[in-house]
């Protein structure tokens, strides 16, 4: 291991002691329960974790396969998938085996670093238990990693891939803060529709505030009153109408599924790709309704991510739009519009500085783009539909893919698809702690 | 503010405003379009700026003839005259909608009269209200208040989704394009780099007859365009876009298909000026623009000085939906056309707003 | 659901592909053996410069890596061989460019320049978009290249048919301020020999089959089997320019790039993006993110002439679209060099998976380094170059019909500072 490149990074020790470090990265999937406690202890602080030497961030993923579970399937509703799961950081293919093989979560978790980290990522390839005999290698390829090397940038015929059995480490310097994802890169088009798919984000430094009228952000450990976060390094106060600050953060990878090549493989079959033509359309995974449940849903034991959106009127929301799919989808929130303020992990701002955000309706979200967009919670409206939860009252605006042949679960009668809530309660919601928190917090159910 | 009006003004009077005003854009398809006529329809404002309007709305089914006389029904929407019933035969539902057009700073009315068969309501993206999933019974009405703030080209379109059916109101026609004008005549928002001279409403959208021979069962996963429509018609039925040499054409793109569209100008380049009735910061020159499914956008092209009497400028899907089935040339295309009888008149589209 | 076979190879042809391609060697997993050459020949934009241009529209078969060839047609030179994509056509600004068009083809064809003001048309007869030139007779384009940028010209005539068959090429227009500029401005000068080249396209080979045998075909059928980029399907985009053994499709789209140094190395390499196929296509690059400087030949710049360029890791090119776009890669962190060593350790490459026909990694980590792979891998590389990928990420379009990985896919070859000379 190098130590020596400290004066290379932003080392960013304080934030790491105060926030938990590497136990806050990842959000969702197996790392929720460390960040958000046991059921119960909801709003608890996860437990600060000694500061690192080393690597700031070290996260281990293992692949293998597992089913999903869609409205709409025949029979039982699942699906054969492949994708990546955190596990603990020292153990080995072997150890792995007998916990996770077969077991795997969809998508894959949501990795969220900080501008300035060295970022060590295991992938750890435990092979499949519904297809023993498919030895496939995996790679984990950072989409979008700026100036990346040919070793960590997971393209097997440009480096190499992990086989069964194996393990290799990526390490990666996150210079850039913005929204990226991250994905299998061996055999893509198999792979990528198998749901070896996710989320990757850094935070910018400035979440660590200026010490006068850009307040430390909540995330960095800042005062109650401060926003979550800053999706960018804007150099602006969070009550400037170019601030990219935010109260609550979401993150929503978009993608499409074609059943039939997860049938076939299932089946020892292939696929012809060029017949690509899903029935599925789904966000983190889930189509609707489910895409409106919880994180860690217990009906929904290997899809944990949730698809909701919740906030309190007048609260700011990001949220990380992304997609890994391969059409091209009309996203909106009908009755909010949306400001987009980053495009693929770069601020909208020219390089003189000219302001390039835009509002707009329906935010186009092509294959492999990331889409940061910020809106504002409308008032809360009782003279309108009002539902009620734990949390009080709310008000639903829907958050859809605009495409509404897309709208359906398998051609079944009913809405489906890429669709899924805004709630805009009447200030009753807790106040996120991490990014994509929903409520009620849920422990995960496995392992 | 979600303004509640209260005050109707005279529903006949509105009703023939909305008449004239949708026929301003096909009059334009007119080679004989005697702009002295077109100034007579001015009178479009009817009610002093800032003042409350009321629009009465029926959805309700309808057909569609197609260029290869192709008919499909059709659920639509349509004015609803005063004392007559959305069920009565003078009442013809349109597809797209007809065209509601505003000043800013309006207080807007909108009661919706459901003439279908199920469910019905009106969600108008960018204007400041609660969106309606919910809407009207078979029979009943809903009410729409609001106030229109923003200049600018908006849709309005069914918002109801079915828990029997597939989400295929919208296909079926119930969409419309709505603009809000600002108060300075010949401008789009109000500003000098959105003066026009000419202007033309181009509603995208697709026709799957199959989905609307059977709309009530009809698989989603079968959606499987065959005509391709600007404002409701393929070409060559398109209306052609009159304009002269030099003048600024605001082109008004509504895609309400349920595909994303990409469209392309020849001849010139065209100026993109606001997405979604927001001003870029930044307009930008373009020749082919990717306008995805429910989004608008604000264009203005200027033809080229000296371009001889008669040359036309092809406005077409540059995915190349130039067929009706399967027969070119057709779809989604028409043509910016100089045309020698207009008289440079600017703007007398939009004057007296 | 489309379920067309293929039905595209006739023994005839096959014979031939096969005596230039398929049997070099035993294919070799997903990969023809002999195919894969990459770069090691110029690869950047192969301009035919105007003003004036005699172009023929014509036909001809492309071969795509999985053994079929697709009937084409084509705008190629007069007296210059069949070709896919047309002719890059060069002109300098302000030139009157003049294009002759004869037509070879037994139905009208014509050619439309989108972006271009005052087209000028002599002869042929009166068509939907433009004058046409009938079969067997020609029709004259002219126009003044009033602005600088990248453009495409096509067919004007049944545009949905003749632009699919490949009735469509690149149109750059050099700018006043030189050669090496994109546009008119101080901050649009890139590297001039890293200019390149990369027109999109999507085939459905029914309807190219259809036209050839004179049968019917439904358009509203359609559907894409072969994605191609310079007229090239993954991985005979690496070949260089011109190779023999793809006598109709002379464009390269290898990408060659050297690490970013303000003294050495200072300007960026200029990728010239068009789409000509009938979807958009998000095309991602791997290295680095891009910065797009300029759409549809118009230089991205406010009124107040703010700079307007921005960058992105994918850049969805629409159909009919163009964009210009700067890249650069910078050893950031000093991992490709010798002296910073990469923060983990490279397993035994026993323990790794290798692409046995095809590796493009040189057993070692810093550029410009050539070590050892296993033992039956096949290594690229000669000079210790990195590759990193560029493909269309909508992945279904990165095959060749049924066989992957190819398509709309070509690498980003990054050299050692000073360029690529093999190791010894
Ligand atoms: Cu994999
Ligand atoms: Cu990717
Ligand atoms: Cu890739």
């Amino acid at each position: 291991m190098e130590h020596d490149r400290v004066t290379r990074k932003l080392r960013r020790r304080d934030f790491l002691t105060l926030a938990g470090g590497s136990a806050l990265t990842v959000l969702a999937g197996g790392a929720l329960y460390k960040t958000l406690g046991e059921p119960g202890t909801s709003l608890a602080a996860p437990a600060p974790a000694p500061a690192s030497i080393g690597p700031d961030v070290q996260i281990h993923l293992a692949v293998t396969d597992g089913y999903a579970s869609l409205p709409g399937r025949v029979g039982d509703q699942t699906l054969y998938v492949f994708g990546f799961m955190e596990v603990p950081w020292a153990s080995t293919p072997q150890d792995l085996a007998s916990t996770y093989k077969g077991n795997v979560q969809i998508v894959s978790p949501i990795i969220a670093l900080d501008e300035g980290q060295e970022f060590h990522l295991k992938l750890s390839n435990l092979g499949l238990a519904v297809r023993p005999d498919l030895d496939d290698a995996h790679t984990v390829h950072w989409h979008g990693f700026p100036n990346v090397i040919a070793v960590f940038d997971g393209v097997p015929m440009q480096s190499f891939a992990v086989p069964v059995g194996k393990s290799f480490t990526y390490a990666y310097v996150t210079r850039d803060p913005g929204t990226f994802i991250y994905h299998c890169h061996f055999e893509d088009v198999e792979h990528v529709q198998m749901l070896m798919i996710g989320s990757v984000y850094v935070r910018p430094v400035q979440n660590e505030g200026n010490g006068g009228s850009i307040p430390k952000a909540r995330l960095a450990g800042g005062a109650s009153s401060a926003p979550l976060g800053y999706t960018y390094n804007d150099g602006l106060p969070p009550t400037d109408p170019l601030s990219t600050a935010y109260d609550r953060e979401f993150s929503l990878l978009l993608t499409e599924i074609d059943e039939r090549p997860h049938d076939l493989l299932e089946a020892v079959q292939e696929f012809v790709w060029a017949y690509y033509e899903p029935q599925y359309w789904t966000i983190n995974g889930r189509a609707y309704p489910d895409t409106v449940k919880p994180n860690n849903d217990p009906s929904l034991p290997h899809q944990p991510i949730s698809s909701l959106v919740q906030a309190n009127a007048g609260d700011r929301v990001l949220l990380r739009l992304a997609h890994l799919g391969y059409q091209q989808h009309a996203m909106e929130v009908v009755g909010i519009p949306l400001k987009v303020v980053g495009h693929d992990a770069n601020l909208l701002r020219g390089p003189g500085g000219a302001d390039l955000s835009y509002w707009t309706n329906v935010v186009y979200v092509a294959p492999s783009t990331t889409r940061d967009c910020l809106f504002t919670a409308p008032a809360f409206d009782a003279g309108a539909p009002v539902e009620s939860d734990a949390y009080g009252d709310y008000n639903v605006y829907w958050l859809q893919n605009r495409n509404y042949n897309r709208q359906t679960n398998n051609g079944q009668p009913g809405l489906g698809g890429m669709v899924s809530e805004v709630r805009v309660y009447n200030g009753g919601l807790p106040a996120q702690t991490a990014g994509h928190q929903t409520f009620p917090l849920l422990s995960p159910p496995f392992p | 503010m979600r303004a509640r009006a209260t005050t109707i003004i005279g529903l006949g009077l509105i009703f023939a405003a909305m008449a004239l005003l949708l026929i301003a854009v096909p009059a334009l398809a007119e080679p004989q379009s005697n702009p002295a006529e077109a100034r007579q329809a001015e009178p479009v404002r009817a009610a002093p700026l800032g003042a409350t309007v009321s629009v009465d709305l029926c959805a309700k089914a309808g057909t569609l003839t197609l260029p290869d006389s192709t008919v499909v029904d059709t659920w639509g929407f349509a004015i609803k005259p005063a004392s007559v019933a959305c069920t009565d035969v003078s009442v013809q539902a349109q597809v797209p909608g007809p065209l509601l057009e505003f000043t800013a700073g309006d207080s807007i009315s909108i009661t919706l009269h459901n003439a279908l068969a199920e469910q019905a309501s009106i969600v108008f993206p960018g204007q400041d209200l609660m969106p309606d999933h919910v809407g009207a019974a078979p029979g009943g009405s809903v009410a729409y208040s609001f106030t229109v703030d923003e200049p600018g080209t908006y849709l309005y379109e069914s918002g109801t989704f079915s828990d029997t059916t597939a989400a295929v109101q919208v296909a079926m026609g119930l969409y419309g394009p709505l603009v809000v004008r600002p108060t300075t005549a010949g401008q789009a928002y109000g500003t000098p780099a959105s003066a026009y001279d000419r202007e033309a409403v181009l509603v995208l959208s697709e026709i799957d007859p199959d989905l609307h021979a059977n709309p009530t069962t009809f698989n989603l996963l079968d959606y499987s365009p065959q005509y391709w429509l600007i404002s409701g018609k393929a070409y060559p039925e398109t209306d052609p876009i009159l304009a002269l040499p030099e003048e600024r054409v605001l082109l008004r793109y509504v895609n309400a298909g349920l595909w994303n569209h990409t469209l392309t100008v020849l001849g010139m380049h065209q100026t993109v000026i606001a997405v979604d009735a927001y001003v870029k910061n930044y307009p930008h020159e373009a020749v082919s623009l990717i306008i995805p499914s429910g989004q608008t956008w604000d264009s203005i092209a200027t033809l080229p000085a000296g371009a001889p009497f008669g040359t036309s400028f092809p406005l077409y899907s540059r995915n190349l939906f130039l067929s009706n089935e399967n027969t070119f040339p057709g779809g989604m295309m028409t043509f910016i056309t100089y045309d020698p009888t207009l008289l440079p008149y600017r703007n007398y589209l939009g004057l007296g707003m | 659901m489309s379920n067309k076979g293929r039905t595209l190879i006739r023994m005839g042809l096959l014979g031939l592909t096969c005596g230039i391609i398929l049997c070099a060697g035993p294919a070799s997993a997903r990969f023809r053996q002999a195919q894969v050459t990459i770069g090691q020949g110029p690869s950047s934009v192969v301009c035919t410069n105007g003003p004036s241009f005699n172009l023929r529209a014509t036909d001809g078969h492309i071969s795509v890596p999985d053994g079929n060839s697709i009937y084409m047609w084509t705008f190629a030179e007069v007296g210059g061989p069949f070709q896919v994509p047309s002719p890059v056509l060069c002109v300098d600004e302000g030139a009157t460019v003049t294009v002759n068009l004869t037509n070879e083809l037994a139905e009208p064809v014509s050619i439309i320049f989108p972006g271009h003001v005052g087209v000028n048309t002599t002869g042929g007869t009166p068509g939907l978009f433009t004058a046409e030139a009938p079969p067997a007779g020609s029709v004259t384009y002219s126009f003044v290249a009033s602005e600088p940028g990248t453009y495409l010209y096509e067919s004007g005539t049944e545009p949905r048919k003749q632009i699919e068959m490949g009735l469509h090429g690149a149109l750059i227009v050099r700018p006043s301020l030189g050669a090496n500029y994109a546009y008119n401005d101080a901050a649009t000068e890139f590297d001039p020999g890293r200019e390149y080249l990369m027109l999109l396209h999507d085939i459905d080979h029914n309807l190219h089959q259809a036209v050839e045998w004179g049968e019917p075909y439904d358009y509203t059928t359609t559907r894409d089997y072969y994605w191609t980029i310079n007229g090239r399907a993954f991985p005979d985009t690496l070949a260089p320019n011109s190779v023999a053994w793809l006598p109709a499709q002379p464009y390269s789209a290898l990408l060659v790039v050297e690490p970013y140094d303000a003294t050495t190395n200072p300007l960026p390499i200029l990728l010239r993006y068009l789409n000509a196929g009938l979807q958009n296509h998000p095309f991602h690059l791997h290295g680095n993110y891009t910065r797009i400087i300029a759409q549809d030949g118009r230089l991205l710049r406010g009124s107040g002439s703010e700079d307007t360029s921005y960058q992105s890791f994918t850049q969805t090119i629409g159909s009919g679209q163009t964009y210009d776009v700067f890249m650069r890669w910078t050893d950031v962190d000093g991992w490709a060099t010798q002296s910073t060593p990469i923060p983990v350790d490279i397993p035994d490459l026993t323990n790794l998976f290798f692409h046995n026909a095809m590796t493009t990694w040189s057993g070692e980590v810093p550029l410009g380094e050539q070590g050892d792979v296993p033992v039956g891998v096949t290594v690229h590389n000669i000079c210790g170059e990195y590759y990193l990928i560029a493909h269309s990420h909508a992945l279904n379009e990165i095959q060749n019909f049924d066989e992957g990985m190819g398509g709309m896919t070509t690498f980003l070859r990054v050299d050692p500072p000073g360029g690529c000379m093999p190791v010894p």
